[in-house]
């Protein structure tokens, strides 16, 4: 299995997932013009990643705005991550210190979601 | 069953469990009786978590729009800013061609006082004595302010027109 990578558009956002290491990226904006088209591929490296996941796999968010059907693809993404049973997942929702709407985003996506979400402020 | 607009498919699996659930009821003489309470059962789960999906979806909506109303926000107040400063230099450049052009006049009214008319005026001050040629010097000289003030407005106003 290849590791997964599309470098950021001024549409879409960075995605970096190292199957090896288990570390996972998502930056950037998220506003594409068909939000399922462009995230199909990766829900589907996601279905083959969970079959075989690494022990420990983090994933960083760092968005600066997504639009709501990104959000739903954001949901699914997470769904198939809640499938990890051999092993840890954690997602790390960053955000910047005076984006209270980003912060907020990320506790509703915290209480919906059966994996930990751990709030990181980046500092301006 | 139709096919769903792109943009919908992000909603393929509550759209699948749709489908089996009204094929479940287009056909209940094919489930055994024990069966539907599980299909009932699986059916609420969906729904609960369709539920929490869509008040999520429902929130964090709301939050972007909010951010982008704040992006708009601030850009029509740097817009503002913006067309202000614009204004300003406009109105400044404006003014100092108003004062290039005069203080060119002044000195043009000045030689053209010394070579042509003053020596005429000499011979009319004989008539009018010396202070009714001063009180003439001095209203060219007053005159100048206004000239200035005129041709200022004058040239924003076409500065006003060309940006139309």
């Amino acid at each position: 299995m290849e590791n997964f990578f599309l470098e950021e558009t001024s549409k879409t956002p960075k995605l970096s997932f190292d199957v090896s290491t288990g570390k996972f990226l998502m930056s950037g904006r998220s506003i594409p013009e068909n939000s399922i088209e462009f995230y199909k591929p990766l829900f589907e490296w996601l279905d083959e990643y969970v079959k075989k996941p690494c022990p420990k796999t983090s994933f960083d968010i760092k968005l600066e705005y997504f639009n709501t059907s990104s959000s739903k693809c954001l949901v699914e993404i997470f769904r198939r991550l809640e499938k990890v049973t051999d092993g840890e997942v954690v997602i790390n929702w960053f955000y910047e210190e005076d984006d209270e709407d980003m912060q907020e985003s990320g506790e509703d996506f915290k209480e919906l979601i059966n994996i930990p979400i751990i709030m990181n402020v980046i500092e301006n | 069953m139709s096919k769903q607009p792109e943009k919908y498919q992000v909603f393929e699996k509550e759209n699948e469990i749709l489908r089996s659930a009204k094929e479940l009821l287009a056909k209940p003489d094919m489930f055994p009786e024990q069966s539907w309470a599980k299909e009932y059962e699986l059916l609420a789960q969906s729904y609960a978590q369709l539920l929490g999906e869509v008040k999520l979806l429902t929130s964090v909506s709301d939050r972007l729009q909010n951010k982008l109303n704040k992006a708009n926000e601030s850009i029509a107040r740097k817009n503002d800013e913006l067309t202000q400063t614009l204004e300003m230099l406009t109105k400044e450049r404006v003014g100092k061609r108003a004062t290039t052009i005069v203080l060119m006049l002044a000195a043009l009214f000045f030689i053209i006082s010394e070579l042509i008319i003053d020596p005429q005026l000499q011979e009319g001050a004989k008539i009018f004595g010396a202070s009714g040629l001063i009180m003439l010097k001095i209203t060219v000289a007053i005159g100048l302010k206004p000239l200035e003030v005129l041709l200022e407005n004058l040239l924003l106003k076409t500065a006003a027109r060309k940006k139309m």
